[in-house]
């Protein structure tokens, strides 16, 4: 029997008007798409001052954490950028920001995006994979360089088209990995069609 | 007039994907049943989670919105099933209100009662905002001073499974399901290289071919790779959902993609030819 639970026909009504882009573009799927990122928006508005209440203005009053006062001063700093006399106060906020991500990132990033992985590609060749690997990674590698004079005859070219598979075969697999994603993003939608909604299976 | 070979090139959308459609839907109403074989990388997520030493905590990152949801939560509902038949404390650590209701439908579909496991005192559900890398810093470093309630507005310290909590030293393993790549790769900086903490991870299949260096080089333990990676972690738990569902639908769809792609290089093909081809 379909469901009688207004929430799930809500919920499939938009679930189709969203689906209707694929046909053509049409008011029902716009109507859907204004929705959606209205309502996201006002959550995550809403989201972000009850986050700011319970971690820093509720502390500072209730516990006497008051050097939360100077975090929330520069976040604020970053709303002058609407006022076209005080717009530049708010690089400060934005400098604090990309100085404090570029500090917390660089810490491990060098860790485990280069050393690690240097390792990992340089480990004992014991099997094809590691080969692979260790031979796409220096082809693929050359293929940028830009640098080198003649890099279109041999012995350059052909290591520089070995590369260039490697790199095409990586893009196919990852296209491939793509396609499979988007269709499992729709496939739990029809499933909830098929069986929340219209109730064809238990 | 225009050949079959340029009709085969532009087959009208619509067509496509009524056929797409079609095939999703046949395989819910008539499951085919088709066999699922464990991939590599879902059992060493498996093995990781099973071998996380009882009594320590496990974060749990549900970070896949809306849009993720129907890849992921299917691999939440599994793991978590794993993790409440094991004696470890779970942190669910959600950084956006999606993600909130998504975690308590985790519990609405598993209830975690059955398992013997109560709120406050075996799992609890973490909410924060702000960049990503300062919240995996607070969740694994310094969480009860920074974020002294849960999302229910408790106190974490009169939480009876917060007693005695170190920090760090008593987190055992770090589960990430998201649907973003700085989320996946800040897991690694932080959970890995900054605090040593062993960690596992699971995303959509579109973001499989920027973590697998991870992995390989053994900075991730294991991974669930989409609706896949689901289907084989609900196999591994015991507990068949949606995911083994969507693995159904996928191998039909994936036919249908295939054909398309055959029968578009056979335009392409026939109409280059025959000198028609388009430039």
């Amino acid at each position: 029997m379909v469901s009688m639970d207004i929430g799930v026909w809500i919920a499939a009504f938009f679930t189709i008007a969203a689906t209707s882009y694929v046909f053509k573009d049409n008011r029902v799927f716009k109507f859907a798409e204004h929705t959606f990122i209205g309502t996201a928006a006002g959550y995550q508005v809403a989201w972000n001052l009850t986050q700011l209440n319970r971690i820093g203005i509720e502390p500072m009053m209730n516990k006497g954490m008051f050097q939360y006062v100077f975090p929330i001063i520069l976040g604020l700093t970053v709303y002058t950028q609407y006022h076209k006399d005080y717009y530049w106060i708010a690089r400060y906020g934005v400098a604090f920001m990309v100085g404090q991500g570029m500090g917390m990132a660089m810490r491990a990033k060098v860790s485990s995006d280069f050393i690690v992985q240097l390792q990992a590609t340089t480990a004992p060749l014991t099997n094809i994979n590691g080969i692979l690997v260790f031979v796409l990674v220096l082809t693929g590698l050359l293929h940028f360089v830009f640098t080198v004079q003649r890099v279109d005859t041999e012995p350059f070219s052909t290591l520089v088209k070995i590369g260039r598979y490697g790199i095409l075969i990586a893009l196919g697999a990852s296209f491939g990995n793509t396609v499979m994603t988007r269709l499992g993003q729709y496939q739990g939608r029809m499933i909830f069609l098929i069986r929340d909604w219209l109730a064809l299976i238990s | 007039m225009s050949s079959i070979f340029e009709k085969l090139q532009d087959i009208p959308r619509g067509l496509i994907f009524g056929l797409v459609i079609i095939a999703m839907a046949y395989p819910i109403l008539n499951p085919i049943g088709l066999p699922i074989t464990v991939g590599q990388t879902s059992k060493d997520a498996f093995n990781a989670v099973d071998e996380t030493e009882d009594g320590s905590f496990v974060v749990f990152h549900v970070q896949y919105g809306a849009g993720g949801k129907p890849t992921l939560q299917p691999a939440a509902i599994a793991v978590s099933h794993h993790l409440f038949q094991k004696d470890v404390k779970v942190i669910y650590f959600v950084d956006n209100p999606v993600d909130l209701a998504n975690t308590y439908e985790i519990f609405d579909k598993l209830d975690p009662a059955k398992y013997g496991k109560s709120y406050g005192e075996d799992y609890v559900v973490l909410s924060l905002t702000g960049p990503f890398l300062t919240q995996a810093a607070i969740v694994l470093g310094n969480l009860i001073e920074t974020v002294p309630k849960d999302s229910e507005e408790n106190n974490l310290v009169d939480l009876p499974m917060f007693e005695g909590y170190t920090e760090t030293e008593d987190i055992g393993l770090v589960f990430q399901l998201t649907t973003s790549g700085d989320v996946s790769e800040g897991w690694v900086y932080q959970a890995v290289s900054r605090y040593n903490i062993r960690l596992v991870g699971g995303w959509l299949s579109m973001m499989t071919s920027s973590m697998i260096p991870y992995y390989q080089a053994g900075q991730i333990l294991g991974f669930i790779d989409g609706s896949k990676g689901a289907a084989d972690y609900e196999v591994l738990a015991n507990h068949p959902g949606d995911a083994v569902m969507i693995t159904d639908i996928l191998s039909l769809t994936q036919l249908i993609y295939l054909a398309l792609i055959v029968v578009g290089n056979i335009g392409y093909f026939g109409a280059k030819s025959l000198g028609e081809g388009k430039s």
